[in-house]
């Protein structure tokens, strides 16, 4: 009995400590519709990210995040495509609470949006969002942290397209 | 016993293993915002959230005094005043032997629109530990584009 609490908490600390592969985009990409449908190209820009938290848990790069909103605003229907002469987003990566350990795992992100077309805002707002990954979708805690993190990012951006849908309506 | 007890430290040491040597500090600047914008920002308003356990409001604000500029503090949804900037923050504790501040993100938001100018995170894991206030001007003058104070 002690000697499998043991081993469960060395493979816990291990899980924890190995190398995490970054956020996937494909896993961050939301399915929202959107009621609004504007016909225009969007340019998106992302900052913020970093491949590594600075727990050394899987980050969310500038680029996977540009590539999974860009596809969730094109899936959307909200924007005809990627692309410049349309509206251009921002998207400012705040915050990205992660648990450095536990079973359930919850992330927090906050992510700041600001909408324009042709030099003036359209649309700004920060917006909050957390997803808590458990051991049934993923059992090695490097893995968890990955997953509620790209839980967490989609939501994000799940809400952003609700809102804009909202506003442009 | 003694063996039990040695095996639970062993885990315990192998769990806090995982955060046990970390010192990072960064920040970003959202891209409507240049950083000599945020260098201009001579009086700010600390925000504090409504789950600071640890007066980290008082502590933040006092810091920005100490380093020369005006600082007002009030608690959650506050308005700037005539303050250049709100700030707000972020802080996570952590447990080994005793509590310590494991992060501090704090941000700086434009009084006109809420919106964040820019962020800056200091993460200081067990044996790297600071106190608050030097975590917070460490954290301050990584965000403010400061050179820390000899």
């Amino acid at each position: 009995m002690n000697r499998s609490i043991v081993l469960i908490a060395a493979a816990a600390a291990l899980g924890l400590s190995s190398c995490a592969s970054t956020s996937r985009p494909a896993e961050m990409t939301s399915t929202q519709a959107s009621a609004a449908r504007t016909g225009a190209a969007v340019s998106v820009k992302t900052v913020g990210g970093s491949a590594q938290s600075n727990l050394g848990a899987a980050g969310v790069t500038n680029e996977n995040f540009k590539q999974a909103l860009e596809a969730s605003l094109v899936q959307s229907g909200l924007f005809r495509g990627v692309g410049t002469g349309g509206y251009s987003l921002e998207a400012f990566i705040i915050k990205l609470n992660q648990p450095a350990m536990g079973f359930n795992m919850t992330t927090d992100v906050e992510i700041d949006y600001v909408l324009r077309r042709g030099g003036s805002t359209v649309w700004r707002e920060s917006i909050k969002s957390t997803y808590t990954a458990t051991v049934g979708e993923a059992f090695v805690g490097a893995e968890r942290v990955r997953v509620s993190t790209e839980g967490a990012v989609r939501e994000n951006i799940r809400t952003a397209i609700s809102k804009m849908s909202a506003k442009l309506r | 016993m003694l063996s039990r007890i040695t095996r639970y430290l062993f885990a315990a040491a192998l769990l806090g293993s995982s955060v046990s040597c970390i010192h990072k500090n960064s920040v970003t600047v959202s891209p409507s915002y240049s950083q000599a914008k945020i260098r201009s920002l001579d009086s700010f308003h600390v925000r504090r959230h409504d789950k600071d356990d640890h007066g980290l409001s008082t502590t933040i604000a006092g810091e920005l005094r100490k380093m020369g500029y005006s600082a007002t503090e009030g608690g959650p949804g506050s308005k700037a005043g005539k303050s250049d900037a709100v700030v707000t923050y972020t802080d996570r504790w952590y447990w080994d032997i005793t509590p310590y501040l494991l992060s501090l993100s704090i941000q700086v938001r434009d009084p006109a629109n809420d919106s964040v100018m820019a962020t800056a995170e200091t993460t200081r894991s067990s044996l790297a530990r600071k106190s608050p206030a030097k975590m917070s001007e460490e954290t301050l003058n990584t965000l403010l584009d400061r050179k820390a104070a000899e």
